[in-house]
């Protein structure tokens, strides 16, 4: 048929039309805008100024930066293990043959479907030093606790606890699937090879697990280099910078200093990061691979 | 060496009201090579775990030379077990899954190397040593798993279904591998299949299973020429044993359906305590009927007029379906010409040869002692 090619256009491009719109108008313009942008000067009001490198300039000589990107690695090293380690653990839980485990599965993924704002919010009610629970069950076995959100030393600790505690759900989802890919017959093989549990768990299900943590690792390491909801709400990047991390940052020099240029350069700064972690990690992956 | 005892083993799961396996009683001879066979859900597999201590046993004692083991951990019972799907390690090279378990066991690194290597060299796997199992065929994947087992001199090899998994060339082909082993290890074995070739080949003797139970034990040509009952007899053998509800009339069997074959004086000699009109079901093996021509003068009464349904050629034999009345008749033949679909034919019944079992019991009439004359 000679209109069969333009037919078939037509139809591609009436069921991908929709899609490519939505993709064009808030992704791909802001993206490039936003990388325009990083080479302007622009405080919403007048119009932008092209300075060309300028503002990479700056933020290689910013302290600033530096001390967010800072604060953002250490929560990376405070979270990602914690949550990957008791993600696991409740994985492995959930995943024998305990009573009400459905039950159980659906409670620990309800902090996953709750709003952060929301979770902030109870969370730093309960870290209050006076009226929260925390301390008030701290102050039970004789402890004094700490002023949590408002303690240089303290804050960052309890963003950690906070995004641990709402991502559990997540990981032990992951992990619960990835268990039930183990084939059990393996475990048997095991048992009559003469492993015990621990030698089950070291060298049966970890390495099994192998292609799960990868995910895991890529998923959470993005995610929380974004870190930036609960920090907002909890401390708002304080007490002082103790908990400013980049996105804080980012949002803190676009909206409250009007520094839109210098906020998309930030952007691209941490895009770059993560976009380089992640090539050094599928890397690193596809090395450890048959 | 090892000698193993079943008695009365019985496996019942939580929240089910039937056994899965019952009354089991089986002593099995140093170096003997035991093939439990029965129909899926027959309890052959669940029988062969609680041997290996991945199911526990509800009732009854499990011995190894002697030793109580119904509570002893699978690592500690001497046992190897090759798996239906393998189970090997995905993630290590073959070496690993070779050396897993002596490396588990704290054998020096010398000894686990040389019996790697072994074990290798007798399953003709050395060159995949670095190989990871997803990178195998399915027959390597099987020396793997049988090699995993042997690395470790076990005393006893457990064997769920190992060749399930192949092709039917392969299949063959590992089978006679796998009695080359035995005959060169020499451990005991016991070995689950449904596939009553395998059975027959391998097993010195034949355990043959059906609902949980027991049904007969026996070396195979036993089992073959002796049927317990209407079951084994339908089990083992391939064409299937043609069956004949009939009942005893003036020393003829006949039924409603128009059978009727006489009596020969060495059957009934077989059958002392048979009533007159006693309801019977006559089972009769394909290869003991046979077309008459075939056979010089039949004796009057021995055979039956047929219509050939169905004629299947298998070079060395011929497989004859034939309907006689409402009667359905297969026998094997050699290989000849014995007519098309729609011939009629005369069938010659060796009914010396046939098997008699109660109608409502099922068991065999004759026991096998009295029988054995015409093996």
């Amino acid at each position: 048929m000679v209109g069969s090619k333009k037919f078939n256009f037509l139809w591609i491009a009436f069921f991908l039309g929709p899609g490519l719109v939505g993709f064009t108008i808030f992704v791909l313009i802001p993206i490039v805008t936003s990388l325009y942008i990083s080479f302007t000067e622009w405080d919403l009001l007048n119009s932008p100024v092209f300075i060309g490198l300028g503002n990479y300039q700056t933020l290689i000589a910013d302290p600033d930066f530096w001390m967010s990107l800072k604060n953002t690695v250490f929560f990376i090293l405070g979270y990602l293990p914690s949550v990957m380690a008791i993600g696991l653990g409740i994985a492995l839980l959930l995943n024998s043959k305990l009573k009400a485990r459905t039950f159980f599965r659906g409670v620990y993924f309800l902090p996953v479907v709750t709003s952060w704002v929301a979770v902030s919010l109870v969370w730093s009610w309960l870290f209050n030093p006076v009226y929260g629970l925390i301390n008030y069950f701290l102050s039970l076995v004789g402890v004094t606790g700490p002023n949590w959100l408002t303690d240089p030393k303290t804050a960052m600790i309890a963003i950690i606890i906070t995004s641990v505690w709402k991502d559990i759900g997540f990981i032990m989802v992951l992990y619960l699937g990835g268990l039930q890919n183990i084939s059990p017959s393996l475990y048997e093989a095991a048992s009559i090879d003469g492993a015990n549990e621990l030698n089950k768990f070291w060298k049966i299900t970890l390495p099994m697990l192998q292609p799960t943590t990868f995910f895991v690792v890529m998923i959470s390491l993005i995610n929380s280099f974004q870190v930036f909801d609960q920090v907002n709400v909890m401390t708002g990047g304080g007490p002082g910078n103790a908990t400013n991390v980049l996105v804080q940052n980012i949002y803190q020099s676009a909206f409250n200093f009007f520094e839109m240029g210098y906020a998309a350069a930030m952007s691209w700064a941490l895009f770059i990061i993560i976009f380089s972690v992640s090539i050094l990690q599928m890397w690193g992956e596809r090395r450890t691979k048959i | 060496m090892a000698k193993i005892s079943l008695q009365n083993i019985a496996k019942r799961y939580p929240n089910q009201e039937r056994f899965t396996v019952e009354d089991f009683n089986l002593e099995i001879a140093d170096q003997e090579f035991i093939v439990l066979v029965g129909p899926s859900g027959c309890g052959k597999s669940t029988t062969l775990r609680m041997i290996a201590g991945l199911e526990t046993i509800t009732a009854g004692s499990f011995l190894i030379d002697g030793k109580l083991m119904n509570d002893v951990a699978p690592k500690d019972r001497q046992i190897a077990m090759v798996f239906q799907n393998y189970a090997l390690y995905p993630h290590m090279s073959v070496y690993k899954n070779l050396s897993f378990g002596l490396k588990l066991r704290k054998y020096a690194k010398d000894d686990i190397d040389s019996r790697v290597k072994q074990a290798a060299s007798i399953l003709g796997l050395t060159e995949y040593l670095d190989r990871k199992p997803a990178t195998l065929s399915g027959g390597q994947r099987q020396r793997v798993a049988m090699g995993r087992a042997i690395v470790r001199d076990a005393e006893v090899f457990l064997m769920d279904e190992p060749l399930s998994n192949l092709d039917a060339k392969l299949r063959e082909s590992m089978r006679a591998e796998i009695a080359k082993l035995h005959q060169r290890l020499k451990s005991t074995t016991v070995y689950v299949t449904h596939d009553q070739t395998e059975a027959m080949t391998l097993a010195d003797r034949i355990v043959i299973m059906d609902q949980g139970k027991i049904q007969q034990i026996g070396s195979p040509v036993d089992v073959y020429n002796h049927p317990a009952n209407v079951f084994v007899a339908g089990f083992i053998g391939s064409p299937a044993i043609n069956f004949f509800d009939v009942r005893v009339e003036n020393g003829y069997l006949v039924n409603d359906a128009g059978f009727k074959l006489k009596l020969s004086a060495l059957a009934l000699s077989k059958l002392p305590n048979l009533q007159p009109s006693q309801e019977l079901t006559l089972g009769i093996r394909p290869e003991d009927i046979k077309v008459s021509e075939n056979t010089e003068s039949p004796e009057a009464g021995s055979t039956i007029e047929v219509e050939i349904t169905v004629v299947e050629t298998l070079g060395a034999n011929v497989i004859l379906h034939a309907k006689g009345g409402e009667n359905e008749f297969v026998s094997r033949l050699n290989a000849g010409q014995y007519g098309r679909p729609g011939d009629k034919v005369t069938l010659w019944f060796n009914l010396e040869r046939a098997h008699f079992f109660d109608k409502t019991t099922q068991q065999n009439l004759v026991s096998a002692k009295a029988s054995n004359g015409d093996s």
